[in-house]
C-alpha cells in the first residue's frame, strides 16, 4: 500500500476523519457535504486519505453484512462476539515469558505480548487437554495425575511442598508417599495440595478427585482422607466416599455418594440421577463446538452410563429416554430442548 | 540482501524446526495444529529484523510461538463467543459450514484492527459501522451523549488508520 510522507499525510487523515464522522453522523447538513466537496477536490493527499477512511475495515464488514443478507440475524452476534470476548489486555503473569526472552523480545520491533490470565493462562499451563482427550501424567515424586478433557494445571513442586494448581476442569490424583523424605534425607515429607479459585484440597496420603467450575469446586475422596481449605479459611477433613463443595467461602458437603464422578478415567460418563444439564457440561468437553440447552430441560434428571469417546451416541440416547429434541446446525452448534 | 542460505532462519529450520512442533505440542494437546503454528513462526522469524544478533534462537523462537498461540487462542475465543452469542439469539439462523468460515475470518480482521480500543469506543464503532446506526441512535442505546459518540468514531477510525501505516502504535 503506498503511503504520503508522514506529516502532511496525517493532518490528511485527520481531517479525513473528521469529515466522515461529520457525515455519517446522520445529521449533516447541505452546506457541510458542498463544504466536503470543495476539500476534497482541493488536494490529490485528500483524496488519498479519504479513500483510506473509507477503507476501514470495508473488506470484513462486507463479508459479514453479504452473509447477513442470507442468514439474517448474524449483526448482533457478531458485535457481541468482537466486544464480549474482550480483546487482549496486558495483564502480568508468572512465567509466560523468561527473562533471557523478555531481553530478546526487544530486537524483534513491532508487535505486543498480550497476557491474558484465563484461557491463555490454560493454554500455557505444563499440563493441558483439549476437547476429548485425558492425559496421566507421572508426577516428579511418583504421584499419579489424570487430567480430564478441557482441563489445565500447573505443577509447582520444591523443597516445601508439592503443589498442584487447577487452572480448569478437573483431575484425579494418586498420591505417592514423598520420595524426598524416603531416602533417610531427613527431610519431613512435603504436603501435597490440589488447589482451585475456591480453595485447597490436601492430600493426607490418598486418591482424590478435584473440579473446578465457575464459582465453586468439588473434592471427592475416593481412598483415605483430604483436608479442604476455602479461600475464606473455612476447613474440613473430608473421609474416604465423602464429597464436598467448596465456594470460596464455605464447605458444603455433597448429599449423595459421588465415587462415580471419577467414571471419565475409565473414559465413561456415569450418571445417577443428575440434572441433564450438568450431563451435557460434561459432555461438552468431549464434543467439538458448542452445546447449548434451553433452562427447562437442564432440569430433567438422568440415569445411565454414556461412552465419552462418542458423544453423537450419548446424545441419541438421551433423545432416546429424554423428552428432549437435539437440533444440530452445522458441526458446530447443538441446540437441547424440552419437546 | 543476504542469499537465502545466510539468512539464520534457514539454519534454524533445520536445527530447531523439530524442537519447535514437540514444544507446541506440549503447550496445545493437539498434535495437528503444532506443525501449522511452527510454520507460522518461522514466517514471523523471517519478517523479524536484527536476527542474526540473536544469542539464543530456541528463546526467540519460543517467544515467536507464544505470540503465534496467542493469536491461534484468541481465535478460537472469537469463534466461540461468536457461536454462544449466535445460539442465545433465537431469531437467527446459523450459516452454512462455508459462510461460517468467511465470517470467523472477517471476525478476526475486525478484531485485529480495533484491538486496543476500549470496550465502549468499540462497541459504538461497531453499530456505526456493523448496523448502520446514526450517532443519536448509537447514543441512545448505549446511553451516552451524542458527543461521546462523536468522539468515540474520530478515536476508532484514528486507530484503524493509522495501523496501515504504523503510525501511532504502541
Amino acid at each position: 500500500m503506498s503511503s504520503a510522507p508522514c506529516g502532511l499525510a496525517q493532518d490528511a487523515l485527520a481531517t479525513a476523519v473528521d469529515w466522515q464522522v461529520r457525515l455519517t453522523s446522520g445529521s449533516a447538513s447541505a452546506g457541510e457535504h458542498a463544504d466536503f466537496a470543495r476539500w476534497l477536490s482541493a488536494d490529490a493527499r485528500h483524496q488519498a486519505a479519504w479513500q483510506r477512511v473509507q477503507g476501514v475495515l470495508a473488506e470484513p464488514v462486507g463479508q459479514i453484512h453479504h452473509i447477513d443478507q442470507r442468514h439474517p440475524g448474524q449483526l448482533p452476534a457478531v458485535r457481541r462476539s468482537l466486544t464480549a470476548a474482550a480483546a487482549p489486555v496486558s495483564r502480568q503473569r508468572r512465567g509466560i515469558v523468561g527473562g533471557s526472552a523478555l531481553m530478546l523480545l526487544a530486537s524483534v520491533g513491532a508487535g505486543y505480548l498480550a497476557h491474558r490470565s484465563q484461557p491463555l493462562g490454560e493454554l500455557l499451563a505444563d499440563l493441558h487437554t483439549g476437547t476429548a482427550e485425558t492425559r496421566h501424567t507421572l508426577l516428579p515424586d511418583g504421584s499419579g495425575l489424570d487430567l480430564n478433557a478441557r482441563s489445565a494445571a500447573d505443577v509447582h513442586f520444591d523443597h516445601g511442598r508439592r503443589l498442584v494448581r487447577l487452572r480448569a476442569g478437573e483431575l484425579l490424583v494418586q498420591v505417592a508417599r514423598d520420595a524426598l523424605a524416603d531416602r533417610s534425607s531427613g527431610l519431613p515429607a512435603r504436603p501435597f495440595i490440589v488447589q482451585t479459585r475456591h480453595g485447597t484440597a490436601q492430600a493426607m496420603g490418598t486418591r482424590y478427585l478435584v473440579r473446578q467450575e465457575a464459582d465453586r469446586s468439588l473434592v471427592v475422596v475416593l481412598e483415605h482422607s483430604v483436608a479442604l481449605q476455602t479461600g475464606d479459611g473455612a476447613q474440613r477433613i473430608l473421609r474416604e466416599g465423602q464429597a464436598a463443595w467448596m465456594d470460596g467461602q464455605r464447605i458444603e458437603m455433597a448429599e449423595q455418594p459421588m465415587a462415580h464422578q471419577a467414571s471419565w478415567t475409565e473414559g465413561v460418563l456415569d450418571v445417577r440421577d443428575e440434572p441433564l444439564g450438568d450431563v451435557v457440561a460434561a459432555l461438552g468437553a468431549w464434543r467439538k463446538g458448542l452445546v447449548r440447552i434451553s433452562p427447562a430441560a437442564a432440569q430433567l434428571r438422568v440415569f445411565g452410563v454414556f461412552r465419552l469417546n462418542d458423544t453423537g451416541q450419548a446424545l441419541q440416547a438421551l433423545v432416546d429416554t429424554q423428552p428432549i429434541t437435539v437440533t444440530h446446525y452445522g458441526p458446530m452448534l447443538t441446540l437441547i430442548d424440552v419437546q | 540482501m543476504n542469499p537465502p542460505s545466510a539468512h539464520p532462519a534457514g539454519r534454524w529450520y533445520t536445527s530447531h524446526h523439530a524442537w519447535l512442533v514437540v514444544w507446541l505440542q506440549r503447550k496445545m494437546g493437539c498434535p495437528h495444529g503444532a506443525a501449522d503454528l511452527a510454520q507460522d513462526t518461522f514466517v514471523r522469524v523471517l519478517a523479524a529484523r536484527e536476527i542474526e544478533q540473536v544469542v539464543e534462537p530456541r528463546a526467540f523462537l519460543t517467544t515467536l510461538a507464544k505470540r503465534v498461540l496467542f493469536s491461534h487462542w484468541r481465535r478460537r475465543e472469537l469463534e466461540q463467543a461468536y457461536l454462544q452469542a449466535l445460539a442465545e439469539s433465537p431469531q437467527a439462523t446459523a450459516p452454512s459450514p462455508e459462510d461460517m468460515a468467511v465470517l470467523h475470518e472477517a471476525l478476526q480482521a475486525i478484531d485485529q484492527r480495533l484491538n486496543g480500543l476500549p470496550a465502549k469506543v468499540k462497541q459504538a464503532f461497531l453499530l456505526h459501522r456493523l448496523d448502520g446506526l446514526t450517532h443519536v441512535q448509537i447514543a441512545c442505546e448505549m446511553g451516552i451523549s451524542v458527543t461521546s459518540v462523536e468522539r468515540y468514531m474520530k478515536q476508532a477510525y484514528l486507530h484503524c488508520c493509522r495501523q496501515d501505516t504504523g503510525v501511532g502504535q504502541p
